[in-house]
């Protein structure tokens, strides 16, 4: 194989320490991410598929472990990396192309271009007309995917993906799904989702990393037939190999729920 | 169809507009009635003796004062000193204390270390301290400031400094990705979403400002509204007590009026969250 790992997680371990005690969210997590994956993290609450996501962007230091992008350990937050929240916190005293605009300002590279380098952006994602715009004219799928667009400005390499769908309707839903994965497979991205919705994850992963609980450990990592990832979220989902995928994840976290974690707390 | 849809369509708004006309139009007459029974009421029972015309004065006298005191210019460099002392005072209470405020959300040690002080301060009443003000800053324009700044700073810490810290997790962790550093956090996402706290404090602080100029007045001023009531009570005029807080009304209302214009200038584009 001679794709590119964009990033490496080796025995990645993470404990909270707090005033109740210290509890040990994440367990030896290994996991290497090639360019262009789209990888999904599934599991019950309290698998520390947020825990492992900050990590990766740089907000919290692993315990334990080694965290590496592109050859480089992740110590603070990296101007290769985008993330995408559940909701879209665009701000709402900046205009839609203000928004975008954030952070370039914050890097300091905005220059002269970046106005027409946004604009085609907004226009590539559907969101005409829509630059002077405050967020709140704006609905919520439209909002998501302005969000998305402040992401992509900065030209990330590696985008993590919290749940950023799962507040829409199904069909914007949908829709906003297919749109993200055909924008970063055009753009050559690669990315982590965190989902709760197994559908989802089976629809638009190339694999799925099926966690466990007390602590977050993986159980499985499920690769999805290729037919079904180029399908594209929408067909994907009608094809005839999919709920084959589905079952065996749903059977995985089945299992997990009926187990109830490994029960480990130390305090 | 969608013709024969139009006409009671524009019909039923051209209804529903007329009623809330009728609506507000009934509320303003109202208060007409109101403001001009009231002033009746009060000339009458002044001219009957029902009430002491030497303490309740009469609204005529009261126009009367007001008629030729503003023509001949004499109340004038009263009002001016005094919207002086309060505009002033309200200013620079809130960019006093917003300042303090960034600097309390800079250093959370501060902060926490100044808390129970500032809960202390916040619950005394600051006009108590005007005495030690016009000793040490001198009777006049400085301490009757300093005085409103007293009354205004503290409780605007409180609210921008609480406003600051409450500020959604979500719109930092924006920042935070883009690697922002402390100040940039600060400048791009803490003090903007703070504007609208920041403006309605200035509201309130209109408010305030009136107490602590009113008050440093009372206590040495030569010239000003507050020195006018402190006069007109020594030497048994209420004609000019009451006119001179007709005065303070008007302006204090247009005051008022003034900040919640540039309230829905600064926050026009942003109504909601």
């Amino acid at each position: 194989m001679s794709r590119q790992k964009v990033l490496e997680l080796k025995e990645l371990s993470h404990i909270y320490v707090n005033a109740s005690g210290a509890h040990l969210a994440v367990d030896h997590i290994d996991l290497t991410v090639y360019k262009g994956e789209f990888i999904s993290l599934v599991g019950p609450s309290g698998c520390g598929k947020t825990t492992i996501l900050n990590m990766i962007a740089g907000l919290i230091a692993p315990t334990y472990g080694e965290l590496t992008m592109l050859g480089e350990a992740i110590t603070s937050p990296s101007s290769r990396l985008g993330y995408m929240q559940q909701q879209d916190y665009l701000y709402p005293w900046r205009t839609i192309l203000q928004n975008v605009m954030l952070g370039l300002e914050i890097r300091k590279e905005a220059n002269a271009q970046s106005k027409q380098k946004i604009i085609s952006l907004l226009d590539e994602l559907g969101l005409e007309q829509s630059a002077d715009k405050y967020p709140h004219q704006l609905s919520g799928g439209m909002r998501q995917r302005v969000a998305l667009a402040r992401t992509l400005i900065i030209d990330p390499d590696l985008l993590l993906l919290d749940e950023p769908f799962s507040a829409l309707d199904l069909h914007i839903k949908m829709q906003l799904e297919e749109l993200v994965q055909s924008t970063l497979d055009r753009l050559g991205k690669t990315a982590i989702l965190v989902t709760h919705d197994l559908a989802e994850a089976v629809a638009i992963s190339d694999r799925v990393v099926v966690l466990g609980r007390n602590p977050g450990h993986i159980r499985k990592i499920v690769t999805i037939p290729r037919e079904l990832r180029a399908a594209g979220p929408i067909e994907a989902r009608k094809h005839p190999s999919y709920q084959a995928c589905f079952d065996e994840i749903w059977y995985e976290l089945d299992e997990e729920m009926e187990r109830g974690g490994k029960g480990c707390r130390i305090t | 169809m969608s013709n024969n849809m139009i006409a009671p369509l524009t019909t039923l708004h051209k209804q529903y507009k007329d009623r809330m006309r009728r609506k507000s139009m009934l509320v303003l007459l109202t208060q007409m009635i109101l403001l001009v029974g009231f002033i009746a009421i009060w000339e009458w029972s002044s001219k009957a003796r029902i009430v002491d015309p030497l303490i309740f004065s009469s609204p005529s006298k009261i126009a009367n004062h007001l008629y030729t005191s503003l023509l001949d210019g004499s109340i004038l460099p009263h009002i001016g000193i005094t919207v002086a002392e309060t505009i002033a005072g309200f200013l620079l209470g809130t960019l006093l204390g917003t300042l303090i405020a960034a600097l309390l959300w800079w250093f959370p040690f501060v902060a926490r270390v100044f808390d129970p002080f500032l809960v202390v301060l916040n619950s005394m009443p600051k006009v108590a301290l005007g005495p030690l003000l016009i000793v040490g800053l001198g009777p006049g324009f400085g301490s009757i400031v300093a005085i409103t700044l007293l009354v205004t700073v503290i409780i605007t810490t409180i609210n921008i400094y609480n406003r600051f810290r409450e500020t959604e997790e979500g719109l930092l962790k924006v920042a935070t990705i883009f690697g922002a550093t402390r100040f940039q956090t600060f400048y791009y996402v803490i003090l903007p979403a703070a504007f609208p706290v920041i403006i309605s404090t200035l509201k309130v602080n209109v408010g305030l400002a009136w107490i602590g100029v009113i008050v440093g007045e009372f206590l040495v001023a030569r010239v000003g509204l507050g020195y006018l009531i402190i006069y007109g009570f020594q030497v048994f005029n209420f004609t000019l007590v009451l006119s001179t807080l007709v005065v303070i009304a008007f302006v204090a209302t247009f005051m008022y009026q003034a900040v919640s214009f540039l309230e829905r200038k600064v926050t026009s584009g942003w109504k909601d969250r």
